[in-house]
């Protein structure tokens, strides 16, 4: 799949990258910049907590198995800020989809890594467009 | 059948008689005496005035004639009386008894005869129980006087059980004689014996299966806590072996696709070829984890009901990358409205992937086709490429654990179709494999069936909850 142009009306948007694996963020840090998205890398779910107060991003994209805890927790901790509303969440995972947590904490999207740029860029930019931010 | 002699386990109980009207005593005894009177001598004899009295009040005054028609009248009321005595005597069941205060044996009627022999005129304990002195309890003459009954039970040494009933009566001239009815009760006896044994084997045997449900309930709880130790185990080495693999899929497809800046041809079929490793490594890690869950018969957790074009379109998307780095076609025919279906949206893409992947990697140059038939009962899934197909005498084998085709051109463990062959058929369906593909003469062919979703479930195959689809849109 080639580059897409940038320029897609919702460059600028604030993605918050969650997730300790350093490769995998970085790529993702990499395709999302290309797009005109301003990008921010969080390694722990207490960092993650820290960015969502002070940054307010428009979307999270969330890996489950953090370091430190569950990733379910940001979720959870965004239902109960009451900021839920105005943050997307797309989830991923190499796991399979846990169908419960999914029902409980209803994500955006869940996406099985390995996963192909293209449509995972597809992906965000559908959530920010749904999201309405 | 005379019986051995000596009674044991007697048991007795008093049953007062005081209640009833002295007449109505005395009527019973002069009844019985009466019968075994009569039948034993002449009729006359055996009568007393007093008896006769009795008689004449039971049957009402003499209105009519003389005294000799009185006796006539009377002796052939006696004779039917007395014939009906003895018939009542001879058809009991039950023995009849009668002693003396000498403790002879004036009356045995036919049953008693029958079950110890004719002892008339013998010594009551001599003739029942072989002792040559009056035994205790059975040879004991009631008290006429207060009329106390007695009942008990008597085992006897050969295992026979008699029920006795005794009552008194006096004689004519007042003598205290016994009256006593046995009952054979050995039958009823051996059957509550037979009882008491079958409700203590039922008891040992609830006891005995009860200790064995309980072992049973703690091996359940004990495997159950393994196969969760295991599934957890499963998860996180399952998480630690992809994640890495994940992440450098996901990082070289980003690079080949030119998110990194522009890359050369050489560079892509490196990249490529590079992406193509991996794929395999995470398909044999798949496979590997699969065995376990496979042997505990557990590969599909659970089921609901699914819409199959969007699984199918699933799995199509993840074998487009690897169909255009080969430049092969990949046509897919689905049906207009997609079939609703009861099952593993999670393991039906894995049979479509692994159908798929298998197709692409076999095909040099032509095309990969799959096409979905949405028939009454079922669905009919086919996928058949135009590539080097399976030889003849493999076919049969392909479907089975660990079988790798003398075409195999990878690494694998060779349960990619094993597994897939389990899916189909936990889902009630078949699966089957062709080569050459009838309809092109080249490549092979796999056709899968599955039930449809009908209103009351599915058409066959288990149903559940869902084995956690894993679709894009959460």
């Amino acid at each position: 799949m080639s580059q897409e142009p940038k320029g897609t009306g919702l460059s600028g948007k604030k993605i918050l990258i969650v997730d300790d694996d350093h490769l995998l963020t970085r790529t993702i840090d990499m395709g999302l910049r290309n797009r005109g998205y301003e990008v921010k890398v969080i390694y722990s779910a207490a960092a993650a907590v820290k960015s969502l107060i002070h940054e307010k991003p428009d979307l999270i994209v969330l890996d489950i198995r953090l370091p430190d805890c569950d990733g379910w927790f940001i979720p959870e901790l965004l239902r109960e800020l009451e900021m839920a509303q105005g943050v997307a969440v797309i989830v991923m995972s190499v796991l399979d989809p846990d169908r419960e947590m999914i029902k409980l904490n209803k994500p955006y999207a869940f996406i099985q890594k390995p996963f192909d740029m293209g449509e995972f860029i597809h992906l965000v930019e559908r959530s920010l467009a749904t999201s309405g931010k | 059948m005379t019986k051995d002699r000596v009674p044991c386990n007697l048991r007795s109980r008093s049953r007062p008689l005081a209640g009833h009207p002295p007449q109505l005593f005395l009527l019973l005894g002069m009844a019985a005496l009466l019968g075994y009177a009569l039948a034993s001598s002449d009729a006359a004899c055996g009568l007393s005035a007093m008896t006769l009295t009795l008689v004449g009040s039971m049957v009402g005054p003499f209105t009519g004639g003389n005294e000799a028609e009185w006796a006539r009248h009377l002796e052939k009321l006696l004779k039917s009386e007395r014939d009906r005595l003895i018939g009542i005597l001879d058809s009991l069941e039950e023995g009849i008894v009668i002693v003396g205060p000498d403790r002879v044996i004036r009356f045995m009627n036919p049953s008693m005869i029958r079950e110890f022999g004719d002892g008339t005129g013998s010594r009551c304990h001599k003739h029942l129980h072989g002792l040559e002195e009056p035994c205790r309890g059975f040879c004991k003459l009631p008290d006429v006087i207060s009329g106390a009954s007695e009942r008990w039970e008597s085992r006897f040494p050969d295992g026979t059980t008699y029920e006795i009933v005794s009552s008194p009566f006096a004689d004519s001239d007042q003598t205290p004689c016994m009256l006593a009815a046995f009952r054979n009760v050995t039958r009823e006896k051996q059957i509550e014996v037979e009882l008491m044994e079958l409700n203590q084997l039922k008891s040992d045997l609830l006891s005995e299966k009860t200790k064995e449900l309980e072992q049973i309930s703690k091996d359940v709880a004990k495997l159950r806590e393994e196969k969760r130790r295991i599934i957890r185990f499963l998860s996180v080495i399952t998480h630690d072996l992809r994640a890495p693999l994940s992440a450098t899929q996901s990082c070289l497809w980003a690079i080949t696709d030119g998110y990194a800046g522009p890359v050369n041809d050489e560079q892509k079929d490196l990249l490529q070829r590079s992406t193509r490793r991996i794929d395999g490594l995470l398909t044999l890690i798949s496979d590997l984890l699969d065995i376990p869950r496979m042997e505990a018969g557990q590969l599909i957790q659970e089921m609901e009901e699914l819409s199959f074009n969007e699984v199918v379109e699933r799995s199509v998307d993840s074998v487009e990358r690897r169909a255009k780095e080969k430049n092969l076609m990949l046509n897919v025919d689905l049906p207009e409205v997609s079939p609703k279906i009861c099952g593993s949206s999670r393991r039906l893409q894995q049979v479509l992937t692994n159908l798929l992947s298998n197709a692409i990697n076999y095909t040099e140059e032509g095309s990969v086709s799959l096409r979905v038939a949405d028939a009454e009962d079922e669905l009919r899934v086919e996928v058949w490429d135009s590539g080097v197909g399976i030889p003849p005498e493999e076919l049969p084998k392909v479907f089975q654990d660990f079988f790798r085709g003398s075409n195999a051109k990878s690494d694998g463990t060779g349960l990619g179709l094993s597994i897939s062959r389990r899916i189909v058929e936990a889902h009630g369906g078949r699966i089957r494999a062709e080569s050459p593909c009838l309809e092109t003469a080249r490549g092979s062919k796999f056709v899968f069936t599955l039930p449809k979703k009908t209103e009351t479930g599915t058409a066959a195959g288990p149903r559940g909850a869902s084995d956690a689809a894993p679709a894009n849109q959460a």
